[in-house]
């Protein structure tokens, strides 16, 4: 019953959305059915629509579940976004450097670069968290700047094919590709870019639920973010954890490069990501901090971006902006519904039985 | 009161069609449909986003995007749709949308969609596409694809001329340039810029700025003025940017600078579409890169049926580069300036001058 | 001012917090209300003075019906309420709070003067010995307490209702409270006290007011009833309020502390060379006001204080755990209650279950499989369910969260767990602060089992008369010092008091 109403809710919350997206549209004078259409049209059409709107989610599974994994260890994870730039650099460095590997061999090396990386990355906030007691989002943040800086820089003077006028490394290994879904699914095309990454996301929600609720790295983790002074009593070493968390968050996190590099382009693109790891912070709460949850609130707002290009193109006045309102309105929609949960108890019921 | 507010947004909602309303109607297909992709900075940076969108805009309705002012150019009675993608993940898809549709072209703004193109133009041989700044080669990376046309420019001739305006205006001896992302195409402004300013005055320092070496740097109004307030520090008194939205930055810090007798102590060059109008007073001239023309002129090649993949280079010689003297400048630009301008102008197109092109190094 | 409930019921959701009240409280009265966490007491003091509303039901004041919709129509009625967390603004003067949303003069012209001047008369009629002028920072709880009475006195109030009033202080202070109470009710207020001390209903109150389960199960007089009989109708069956205990029996000494110090994170010295051993099978008890060093020895002792904070030596069967962690105490046989059960002892979102693991989270039987990683929930569910069972946790539900039990289930959760372990030394700490009389009791007897069974046990408590019914030994902890060991069975809680406050006895 509860599970029941923990779906219900957020559901009934886009619905909301998007009756209050339909009334935008009608006020400027177009048509919500025909915008809908385009929108839902074309997000779940075959193979186009399905293809590309479980590609975007991808990376969105990923860094909504480094943001939950960090939330649910009372950490927030702003710099996802850094940590994904970083990895996805890393995994296209060793498609690059160690192109005479076989692909059973670079395939696994790649993935565990961006990985590493990504984990380092999210790490040294956590260290000096742990260590100097210094707030992790403002280190996060900045950390986002450097990694953009660091790796634009790397492939600007270090890594680029000469003339290419497109900030992109060189090309990774062929041996270094990832299968597109295309060869396994029939009827889906090569061309779309939906690729082996989409169903390591799905074993990474997988292992993240079972990390959290059946490991006792899990409980410690979850303890850590409930409670942490009754975490450390439980004997858990709260630094420890700070640390571990954060590298756990930005290895998932670090996955995006793994679906990008190894998936669509096979090199490093600058500016490739989507503010990604930002979104994720939205899909993250949307999905209540639960791996099944960001699995939907990563396919929404992959069906709001695929089904954003046609609305864009072939409605008359309605612009790509509708997509980014009913964002916000299924952001507010949430947030409104978790505080009318929270704010409907009456006073002095408030948990106790 | 909540009511209320429900109620009046939905009436709202309901009166407000009845000024505009979309009419969906079935497509006419015996018109040539035409399909932009811009890029990531979107239709309205005023500058080379908003150059494509005016000269798909003239083709359509032989009107500037107001939909009022004439273009001085004919209606081509096409159909014409656009995405700003707003991420790069979503260009390829934006481009498929059309190809699948069999739109006859469609356009993409911007170099960095060539990659993207290569791979689309190549699903789809019958359809016509266009870049602007960019060549889309086959496979063998050396002949061009015979569906894509690479509508290029010689920023390099352009920027020379304006270098040379530069030169006769600047009073320091000291000019700046601001570039938005360090890139080859951005260095070949720079260079022309250099070569035209030492050709009037061999001493002339060119002080040189990049706002960034990621996309980001086409957006950073902020930093673009940074720049510019330094190197106006310095000494530039003219500061030509090529930097997109960023080079907004510099013309808030030649107008923060302010005026002395009626005069404005500090100039900018504007860059792609005409500028002039944006801080009037204050802006020099502007470099412009008739991508409308270009735009306009391979939407009517599609009309008429003779459309030519390959290289489609705009120099000084097709009026594709060139500087604006109207009403906003004419006073600001010395006659003399002009003068020397326009011989130099001669000479490139006769190859009596060579302007080097950083982008062939 | 006679104040009277009649008929009064009120619902949150679906508990009945208030069944039909009917209690009469006559002008000039100390009158008691007492009951059960959850009995529904301070609901119907909080309707009494307008926090909320009734679902049915009248108030009279003074024998007329009167409409409170809001604290300020109680105000001006003349009824006030102090509450059990005070409601001080702490960089601002006892005027200026007093003062606060009653602010006099005109809405400009501050007159604080004139109220300064008030606040002097009112603290010199009742004897509070309040400075206006003082900031309340500076004050003790105790004075804390007066300016709340003054803040209602000064708004008029003729009836005060006062909920837990004496739950932070001192036995001396208690007695200087009960002084003022009765000093009022000379002056014809009337005073309503929410408690669930028994001692302090029979020593002021003239009347008591019983309830449980959001009825009204008896009204009294106090001269005509004793602390047995209002604890059976407090609970509803038989409560044994002596703690029943065979002399103990010590055996080898479990733990040895000598010249432990601890200086808190600021610099400051919060306990002080400090000595003394707990031998199995014997409870020593450490009293004092709350504050003067019990939470950080405590917390030294169960290896919760980095250890750089901590000097002297702590032995535990013979070794010195300095250098171990909580971990590895807890796994040497150190059971540790907390005093804080939401700050320390739970994880209020985690299951009942999962609560039950905590400490020994990391080890089988609680983990399973190859390298110990993953929760073996069915051995999980079996000690859950075993420490349910044992002591007692309502609701009987694993899997509920441990947010949703009352204080006293909490309580006995912890401290099943921590049985559960099973200790050789139990650190415990206010173990029945907050919890209802019957659990009270259930816990207590609990304790002297453990020490029985040959346990070592430090109890800490803020309630006088809980340390000394327990405690075989008695320590005194006043400014981090030891002040003094006594005899429980040998000694008064006014000797005591004085030893907690610097005194000698």
């Amino acid at each position: 019953m509860t599970r029941l109403r923990e779906l219900l809710f957020p559901l009934i919350a886009v619905l909301c959305a998007f009756a209050v997206g339909a009334l935008v549209v009608l006020f400027i004078g177009d048509s919500p059915i025909e915008t809908y259409r385009l929108l839902l049209g074309s997000a779940f059409s075959w193979p186009d629509g399905i293809g590309y709107t479980l590609f975007f989610a991808t990376p969105l599974i990923f860094t909504g579940l480094a943001v939950a994994v960090a939330l649910r260890g009372g950490l927030l994870n702003i710099g996802a976004e850094g940590q994904l730039y970083i990895a996805a650099f890393a995994t296209a460095w060793v498609g690059i450097t160690l192109s005479n590997l076989p692909s059973a061999l670079l395939i696994p090396l790649c993935c565990l670069a961006g990985i590493a990386a990504g984990a380092a990355w999210a790490a040294i906030p956590g260290i000096l968290k742990a260590r100097f007691g210094s707030h992790e989002v403002i280190n996060t943040i900045m950390l986002n700047f450097i990694a953009v800086a660091l790796v634009g820089y790397l492939t600007q003077y270090h890594y680029r094919t000469a003339g290419d006028p497109i900030m992109e490394s060189a090309p990774i290994s062929a041996a270094a590709h990832i299968p597109r879904l295309g060869q396994f699914v029939p009827g889906l095309p090569a061309r779309i870019p939906l690729n082996a990454a989409f169903l390591l996301a799905l074993l990474s929600c997988w292992l993240v639920y079972v990390l959290l609720w059946k490991t006792k790295w899990g409980y410690e983790i979850r303890a850590t973010g409930q409670n942490p002074s009754a975490a450390e009593y439980g004997g858990v070493s709260i630094r420890k954890e700070i640390v571990l968390t954060m590298a756990i968050s930005g290895a998932l996190a670090g996955m995006v490069g793994i679906n990008e590099v190894m998936g669509y382009r096979y090199r490093y693109y600058d500016g490739f990501s989507d503010n990604y790891g930002f979104t994720g912070i939205a899909v993250a709460l949307l999905g209540r901090n639960h791996p099944v949850g960001v699995i939907a609130a990563a396919l929404l707002f992959a069906v709001l971006q695929r089904g954003g290009v046609p609305v864009d193109a072939f409605t008359q006045l309605v612009s790509k902006d509708i997509v980014l309102i009913l964002q916000a309105l299924v952001i507010l929609f949430v947030a409104a519904e978790a505080m009318f949960r929270r704010g409907g108890r009456g006073p002095g019921a408030g948990g106790r039985i | 009161m909540k009511q209320t507010a429900a109620l009046t947004i939905i009436v709202l909602a309901l009166i407000a069609p009845a000024c505009r309303r979309a009419r969906y109607v079935e497509d006419d297909t015996s018109k040539v449909h035409v399909g932009i992709v811009f890029d990531i900075g979107g239709k309205d940076d005023r500058s080379f986003n908003a150059a494509a969108w005016r000269g798909v805009k003239c083709a359509e309705s032989g009107t500037l995007p107001d939909g009022k002012t004439s273009c001085d150019k004919p209606a081509l009675g096409i159909v014409l749709r656009d995405v700003e993608p707003g991420t790069p993940n979503s260009i390829e898809p934006a481009m498929r949308a059309f190809a699948e549709r069999g739109y006859d072209l469609v356009i993409g703004v911007g170099f960095a969609q060539a990659p993207i193109m290569q791979v689309v133009a190549r699903d789809y041989p019958d359809i016509h596409f266009a870049i602007i700044d960019g060549v889309v080669f086959a496979d063998d990376g050396k002949t061009p694809m015979p569906n894509v046309a690479g509508l290029l420019f010689k920023e390099h001739e352009g920027s020379y001329l304006v270098g040379m305006i530069a030169a006769k205006t600047s009073r320091t001896g000291t000019l700046g340039f601001v570039g938005g992302m360090d890139i080859p195409l951005i260095r070949r402004f720079e260079k022309g810029y250099e070569e035209g300013a030492k050709a009037v005055n061999p001493r002339i320092q060119v002080l040189q700025n990049y706002v960034g070496v990621t996309d980001a740097a086409w957006n950073n109004p902020g930093k673009g003025k940074e720049l510019s307030l330094a190197q106006m520090d310095r000494g530039a008194d003219v500061i030509f940017t090529a930097a997109g939205n960023s080079g907004l930055g510099a013309f808030d810090a030649v107008e923060q600078a302010g005026m002395q007798n009626g005069r404005a102590t500090h100039f900018v060059i504007g860059v792609d579409s005409n500028q002039n109008m944006v801080k009037p007073g204050f802006v020099l001239t502007s470099m412009v890169k008739r991508v409308d023309n270009a735009v306009y002129d391979i939407v009517k090649e599609v009309v008429e049926g003779r459309f030519k993949g390959g290289f489609h280079v705009y120099g000084l010689e097709s009026e594709g580069v060139g500087y604006v003297i109207d009403q906003y400048n004419r006073d600001l630009v010395s006659p003399d300036a002009i003068r020397e301008a326009e011989d130099a102008r001669k000479k490139i197109i006769s190859g009596q001058i060579k302007v080097t092109d950083a982008m062939a190094q | 001012m006679r104040l009277e409930l009649r008929n009064i019921t009120k619902r949150f959701g679906a508990v009945l917090a208030n069944d039909h009240l009917n209690i009469v409280i006559p002008s000039g009265t100390i009158h008691a209300i007492v009951g059960e966490n959850g009995a529904g007491k301070s609901t119907a003091m909080r309707i009494a003075y307008g926090f909320y509303r009734a679902d049915s039901g009248e108030i009279l004041v003074n024998d007329e019906v009167r409409e409170i919709r809001a604290p300020l129509d109680a105000i001006a009625l003349g009824i006030g309420m102090v509450h059990q967390h005070f409601m001080l603004v702490r960089p601002m003067t006892v005027t200026e709070n007093i003062v606060l949303g009653a602010e006099p003069g005109s809405a400009l012209a501050l007159d604080l003067k004139a109220a300064a001047a008030r606040v002097r008369a009112l603290s010199e009629e009742f004897k509070l010995a309040v400075d206006p002028d003082a900031v309340i920072e500076d004050l003790s709880v105790g004075q804390q307490q007066r300016v709340e009475l003054l803040k209602a006195l000064y708004r008029k109030a003729e009836l005060l209702i006062l909920d837990e009033p004496t739950a932070v202080l001192t036995p001396q202070e208690v007695e200087e409270f009960f002084a003022i109470l009765r000093r009022m009710r000379e002056q014809s207020k009337t005073v309503v006290i929410i408690t669930h001390k028994l001692s302090e209903v029979l020593a002021i109150s003239d009347n008591v007011t019983v309830m449980r389960d959001g009825r009204v199960v008896g009204n009294v007089k106090t001269g005509e009833t004793d602390a047995a009989a209002l604890a059976r109708m407090m609970v509803g069956r038989e409560v044994l309020l002596r703690v029943e205990k065979p002399p103990a029996k010590p055996g080898a000494t479990a733990l040895s502390v000598r010249g432990l110090s601890i200086t808190g994170r600021d610099g400051a010295r919060r306990l002080d060379n400090v000595s003394f051993e707990v031998r199995g099978g014997e409870i020593v008890g450490i009293a004092g006001v709350e504050g003067n060093g019990q939470t950080e020895l405590i917390e030294a002792l169960a290896g919760l204080l980095p250890e750089s904070q901590v000097s002297g030596s702590i032995a535990f069967g013979g070794r010195d755990i300095r250098a171990l962690d909580a971990r590895r105490r807890r796994e040497a046989g150190i059971a540790h209650v907390p005093e804080d059960r939401h700050r320390r002892g739970l994880l209020l979102d985690f299951s009942l279950a999962e609560n039950t693991i905590l400490g020994v989270h990391y080890r089988p039987p609680a983990v399973s499989g190859a390298g110990s990683v993953l929760l073996n929930e069915p051995a999980i569910r079996h000690r859950a369910e075993l420490v349910i069972r044992e002591f007692d946790v309502r609701p009987p539900n694993p899997a509920l969260p441990a947010r949703a039990l009352s204080g006293g289930n909490q309580q006995k959760l912890i401290i099943g767990r921590e049985f559960e372990l099973p200790p050789l030394l139990l650190l415990i700490s206010q173990p029945t602060r907050g919890v209802d009389i019957g659990a009270i009791e259930f816990i207590h007897r609990k304790i002297v089992a453990l020490r029985d069974s040959g346990c070592a046990v430090l109890l800490v408590s803020a309630e006088l008369e809980e340390v000394t019914a327990l405690a075989d030994r008695v320590l005194v902890l006043h400014n981090g010092r030891i002040a003094g060991e006594v005899d429980p069975a040998a000694v008064t809680h006014e000797q005591i008091g004085l030893l907690m406050t610097g005194g000698h006895a």
